[in-house]
């Protein structure tokens, strides 16, 4: 809200003057209301690319917070009004700690009714089994079973429909209630038999009533009346592996009680510190955590893919403004010259800008809401992010809604402010009679002065990033500086040179810095990703820029009859170097950042055999098995179709760290020295450079039980300092006293935890750190020769479906894995589409504008004998250049971009390039702008003469 | 100083061939319910190698009368023939293509292509009519040379004088050697000492051969001609000597040449 408030504040200190300009002086408020009606489908446009800019700033937050709003949807269907759980497999253990939290709870220990006081205790049980339906031939391994009094669960909490067991019937012996996720897994409907398979015990039951999945309902996908399961379980001659469990609920809504639900843990874990085996958790409060993190991971991803287009938008607002400006010159220089102050007359321009802004905001934001929601409603189920069952809310923030109408505003008004002072510093005579600018003054000594000022800051930032670890200043130092140097290049060797020079040395920093530089350029941080695609891409276009000549040959040898279309055709782009630069970096950030997300996409697919046998060790089906089921690599090596097995222990261990507010559940997986033997279980993109290879990282690991190695993303937030890098600590929490262990990164998985591993340590501390009943077996299982791995992992499922098998062929494992990457990377290149249309209408508005501004010399052309279809020609080969070389110069650096991001983030990776989705790059760009350059140009070639060449009489 | 296309002058007593008929020039301008009779039955000819003025007050269709006979504009009745072709009996793109190859323009404005340097600007007419570049850069580079620009080829209008960028407007016109030179106001934007430069200039032109029609406020260059034509209200009131041509001031427009259509 602080944000909010600021960036409103910064808005209102710049449109403040314009507005009491627009009350005192109505003539100038009526002058800029009047420009904008007799130029409305400019305006149109122009609103509707500043519009676009906002839209994608906004839907950036509303992405995160339909995400947040997903995630913690699951506190509603997954936990309603549980709190918090004490969890003991023993139950005169669990009888104890009851009574305990009774107590605390009754002497106001866990809080008051005001905050955080119990309004609710349950009592239940929970095993994780295997339901089979056989009526339908449908199978599902770990699928919680709990045991409850339906009539003590319907009052649980404060509000009877949190427990989504308010309208449910009672259950007669034999019956079960089912979540409507877990019947619709299943395809089973009331009426159907299950058999629920526990411990090697199997027990039927019918569906007596299909449930919604909230509350009570969903923390269970099955739940059963009292004593059914140990009886079931008592049948079998064995001990059922259930968890009992104390459900507390905390007075507040479903959504309230995160914080106190923190504190009452702690209180919990105090008081309960003498009972062996008691685990207390707040599974609720690390949900709205995640769901916190991941909406502020998303935006952050959304907002750093945005940023390109957003900087699109701001190159396309300054050319436009620009242009107004030149076209408005001999108006302007009259109002000078009637006595306006420069002060008067940035206000005056201003103004009009603002009448441009204002509705662009209004409106973009509101755009911004539907786009955002319509990105995370797709992206979200694509991804996985949210709980099965989970709904996508369109969120209407009004704080994101007013973040990024601010935003979108304060841009459009530095910009408009920028641009109009810059304007009101014209000549007046020159404006009036509208005579060009002169050439370039040389630089005087006071500009020598400060540009050398600048090329010391520059150097030093350099030196700082480099010095300090700081990757931002590292990379901005060094085209500060080349920039800054322009005044005593141009001195020394010419402005063409000059431009060549700095181009050069700003282009080659940037693609440079990362290989000289590889400790300080981790990309760690979201903005040195952004200053990277930004400083790369000033470089290529002054570089580009600088090449006017090299252009004028081409067309000189390779124009076709006389060249004369052509020729015209990039005149003016040569000639206004500015102007052009602003419109090629404007196409070249965006197709910039879509080529890394199609090169790295169709990298990765490309590799997705290599990513497989990396993450295999030799194995083709990955098999998992339930808690205590008693299937293990002996038994598996008798058959014949399995020639070798290697297990691993795997479960979920509780982790905190510095940047989360409260502990996050992860998967933890241990291995052994046999698992070792036959490979790596993950490929790590960075490691401690302590150790000489991977291998030596992992067999370290074994002996020492304070190292792990974390998948990429762990625990991760938003902004750089929340990502988890070699050297990084974070806690793991003992499952039954909650005593921390502390834990160092000694190796960084790469992109996709294609296997769910997780955090992998040695084994003898993953059966510590998830000792329960939660922790289960993996075992990699090695086919026989001749032996098909999915027919293999079929008949897995089906030996061992009441030991809750869950086997699957490793490479379709990999290829599910890398679906939700390239669906991600799909929606990405689909958000980045709005920048295309950003500067698509951009090239539009300008070419609209351009044929304004040469009216003249077009209906000259027309009187010497030009065709229309020259003028027109002419045109399309002045967009055409500009697209060409944007979209040349985005695709050349996205690739060379994605090489450094590889050989950081995933080195075993080779580089694709993806000629096909180049060429569509280059294609869509090209083929979109001359259609909006064709209404402009048919303007063009349309001019008559005559009447544009009337003059007065 | 030559300055004009090199043609060849024979001594035949015959008069010199017709370059420029028009026949019943009409030409009126309409917006919403008001109508402008800019020419009201023009009838004109001109002669190879004339050199005509046309003069009278603003707004009485001087600048209409030159962008009807080029073809620049279209006309409501009546014929324009140039140099054997009648220009409304042609398709538009015919006739912009007549234009590039007979035509040539001088407008007060210059309308100079700002990005094209002056050599450039001047080869454009060539480039036009399908020149080879290299010949039309020749040929531009010539004639900057003979109205003495030839230093200042490679500067764009920006860098040029008032006076220069006429000069350069006046190679520009010259360099297709056309049959045609049409010249509006070409010292209207021009100080007195620049414009008697330019008026030399194009005397010059004249003297070498080239036909020229020149509409301008300018006493001097009108009455410098071999023959002046004066318009009023959009009809020729004097055509002939320009020593017995009355006076700018006995020229003075009707009071109403607009008229307002009946609803």
């Amino acid at each position: 809200m602080t944000a909010v408030a600021v960036l409103t504040g910064l808005c209102l200190l710049l449109a403040l003057p314009l507005a009491v300009t627009a009350v005192r002086q109505r003539a100038l408020a009526a002058m800029a209301l009047r420009n904008i009606g007799r130029r409305r489908t400019e305006a149109a446009l122009v609103i509707g690319g500043a519009l676009l800019g906002t839209a994608i700033i906004t839907s950036a937050f509303v992405v995160g917070d339909v995400i947040d709003g997903a995630v913690a949807d699951e506190a509603r269907t997954r936990y309603g009004p549980i709190d918090l759980t004490v969890t003991t497999p023993d139950r005169d253990t669990f009888d104890l700690a009851t009574a305990t939290v009774r107590d605390a709870a009754r002497d106001g220990a866990l809080g008051t009714a005001d905050r955080g006081g119990v309004d609710g205790l349950l009592d239940v049980t929970v095993t994780t089994a295997t339901i089979e339906a056989p009526a339908r031939d449908t199978a599902l391994p770990r699928v919680e079973v709990v045991t409850l009094d339906l009539a003590e669960a319907r009052t649980f909490g404060g509000e009877a429909t949190d427990t989504g067991l308010a309208d449910a019937g009672d259950l007669a012996p034999g019956e079960a209630l089912v979540s409507a996720t877990t019947a619709e897994r299943l395809h089973i409907d009331i009426g159907d038999r299950l058999l629920v398979h526990v411990a090697g015990a199997t027990t039927e039951l019918t569906v007596a009533e299909v449930v919604a999945q909230v509350g009570l309902a969903g923390y269970g996908g099955v739940i059963v009346a009292p004593g059914t399961l140990p009886d079931a379980a008592a049948a079998a001659g064995g001990a059922a592996p259930v968890r009992h469990q104390l459900l507390v609920s905390l007075a507040g809504g479903v959504f309230d009680t995160g914080e106190a639900a923190g504190d009452a843990t702690d209180t919990l874990r105090t008081v309960l510190a003498g009972l062996p085996d008691v685990r207390v958790e707040a599974p609720k409060a690390a949900v709205l955590d995640v769901a916190e993190q991941e909406g502020a991971g998303f935006t952050e991803l959304f907002g750093t893919i945005g940023a390109f287009s957003v900087l699109a938008g701001i190159l396309l607002l300054v050319n436009l403004f620009t242009m107004l400006a030149e076209e408005r010159r001999t108006e302007l220089g009259m109002l000078r010259a009637l006595g306006f102050t420069r002060r008067r007359l940035t206000r005056t321009f201003a103004l009009e800008g603002v009448l441009y802004a204002l509705p662009a905001a209004v409106l973009g934001a509101g755009l911004g809401l539907g786009i955002g929601w319509l990105v995370a409603a797709v992206a979200g189920p694509l991804l996985g992010v949210a709980a099965d069952g989970a709904r996508y809310p369109l969120v209407i923030e009004p704080a994101s809604l007013a973040a990024g109408a601010a935003l979108g505003l304060l841009v459009s008004l530095v910009t408009i402010w920028l641009a109009s002072i810059r304007i009101a510093r014209l000549n007046i005579v020159r404006a009036i009679r509208d005579l060009p600018e002169p050439s370039r003054r040389r630089a005087g000594r006071r500009t020598l002065a400060l540009s050398g000022l600048a090329v010391g800051t520059g150097v030093a930032l350099t030196v700082a990033g480099a010095v300090g670890d700081a990757g931002p200043a590292l990379l901005l130092g060094v085209p500060i500086a080349a920039y800054a140097a322009m005044p005593w290049l141009r001195r020394l060797v010419g402005e063409r040179r000059a431009r060549l020079a700095v181009g050069v040395i700003v282009l080659g920093w940037a693609l440079g810095v990362v290989p000289l530089f590889p400790e300080v350029m981790t990309f760690d941080d979201p903005v040195v990703f952004v200053l990277q695609g930004v400083v790369s891409t000033a470089g290529a276009v002054s570089l580009v820029g600088g090449l006017d000549r090299v252009w004028a040959g081409l067309i000189a040898r390779f124009g076709r009859g006389n060249g004369l279309a052509a020729r015209l055709g990039v005149a003016y782009p040569l000639a206004r170097p500015t102007r052009t630069s602003l419109l090629v970096g404007m196409f070249a950030m965006v197709v910039f950042t879509i080529t890394i997300l199609s090169t790295y996409s169709v990298t990765y697919d490309r590799n997705s055999d290599t990513r497989a046998a990396d993450v295999a060790i030799g194995a083709d089906v990955l098999l998992d098995t339930a808690p205590g089921s008693g299937v293990d690599a002996a038994a598996l090596a008798t058959r014949d179709d399995i020639a070798g097995v290697a297990e691993m222990t795997r479960g979920v261990a509780t982790f905190t760290a510095d940047h989360l507010d409260t502990a996050r559940a992860w998967t933890l997986t241990g291995y052994d020295a046999a698992l070792l033997d036959r490979g790596m279980p993950a490929a790590l993109a960075s490691r401690d450079p302590a150790y000489t290879s991977d291998a030596a990282a992992y067999q370290a690991m074994l002996d020492d039980p304070t190292l792990a190695v974390v998948p990429d993303g762990f625990l991760a937030g938003a902004g750089a300092t929340s990502v988890m890098v070699v050297g990084s600590t974070f806690t793991a929490l003992d499952p039954a006293t909650g005593a921390p262990h502390e834990l160092t990164v000694v190796g960084v998985g790469t992109i996709g935890d294609w296997l769910g591993t997780g955090v992998l340590v040695g084994q003898p501390l993953a059966a510590d750190l998830t000792a329960g009943a939660e922790t289960g077996m993996r075992s990699y299982v090695e086919v026989a020769d001749g032996a098909d791995p999915a027919t293999v992992a079929a008949s897995l499922n089906r030996t061992y479906l009441a030991a809750g098998a869950d086997a699957n062929p490793i490479t379709t494992l990999v290829d599910e894995a890398m679906g939700q990457l390239r669906g991600l990377f799909t929606m990405l290149r689909g958000y980045l589409g709005l920048g295309l249309l950003i500067g698509t209408a951009g090239l539009g508005v300008v070419m609209v504008r351009a044929v304004r501004e040469r009216r003249q010399g077009i209906a000259m052309l027309r009187a010497m004998g030009a065709s229309s279809r020259l003028v027109r020609t002419a045109m399309l080969v002045e967009a055409g250049l500009i697209v060409v070389q944007g979209t040349v110069i985005g695709v050349l650096l996205g690739l060379a971009t994605t090489q450094q991001l590889l050989g950081v983030l995933d080195p075993d990776l080779t580089l694709s390039v993806p000629w096909v989705g180049l060429a569509v790059i280059v294609a869509v760009p090209l083929a979109s702008s001359l259609a909006a350059t064709a209404w402009p140009a048919a303007r063009a070639a349309a001019i008559r003469p005559a009447v544009a060449l009337r003059t007065v009489e | 100083m030559n300055v004009g296309p090199q043609r060849t002058h024979t001594d035949t007593p015959a008069p010199p061939p017709q370059i420029l008929s028009a026949r019943g020039v009409v030409k009126t301008y309409r917006s919403g319910a008001h109508e402008v009779s800019a020419l009201r039955g023009i009838d004109l000819d001109v002669q190879v190698g004339e050199l005509v003025t046309v003069m009278g007050p603003s707004g009485n269709g001087k600048t209409t009368l030159l962008n009807c006979l080029s073809g620049l504009d279209d006309i409501d009745a009546g014929t324009v023939t140039v140099d054997g072709a009648d220009l409304f009996a042609m398709s538009d793109a015919k006739r912009t293509r007549h234009r590039a190859t007979r035509m040539g323009f001088v407008f007060q404005a210059f309308n100079l292509i700002p990005v094209l340097s002056a050599a450039e600007n001047v080869e454009l007419p060539l480039l036009v009519t399908g020149v080879a570049p290299k010949a039309a850069r020749k040929r531009a580079h010539d004639v900057l040379g003979r109205v003495g620009l030839g230093d200042r080829a490679d500067h764009r209008p920006g860098e040029l004088s008032g006076g220069e960028r006429q000069r350069v407007t006046v190679a520009r016109a010259l360099v297709g050697e056309p049959a045609l030179i049409w010249a509006d106001e070409p010292t209207g934007a021009l100080d007195s000492r620049t414009a008697g430069d330019i008026i030399e200039l194009l005397l010059e032109v004249h003297a070498a051969g080239q036909t020229l029609v020149i509409v301008t406020h300018d006493e001097g260059l009108g009455r410098s001609g071999q023959r002046l034509v004066q318009v009023r209200d959009g009809r020729i009131v004097h055509d002939g000597d320009p020593r017995t041509a009355p006076a700018a001031s006995e020229l003075a427009p009707a009071a109403a040449a607009s008229v307002e259509v009946a609803s």
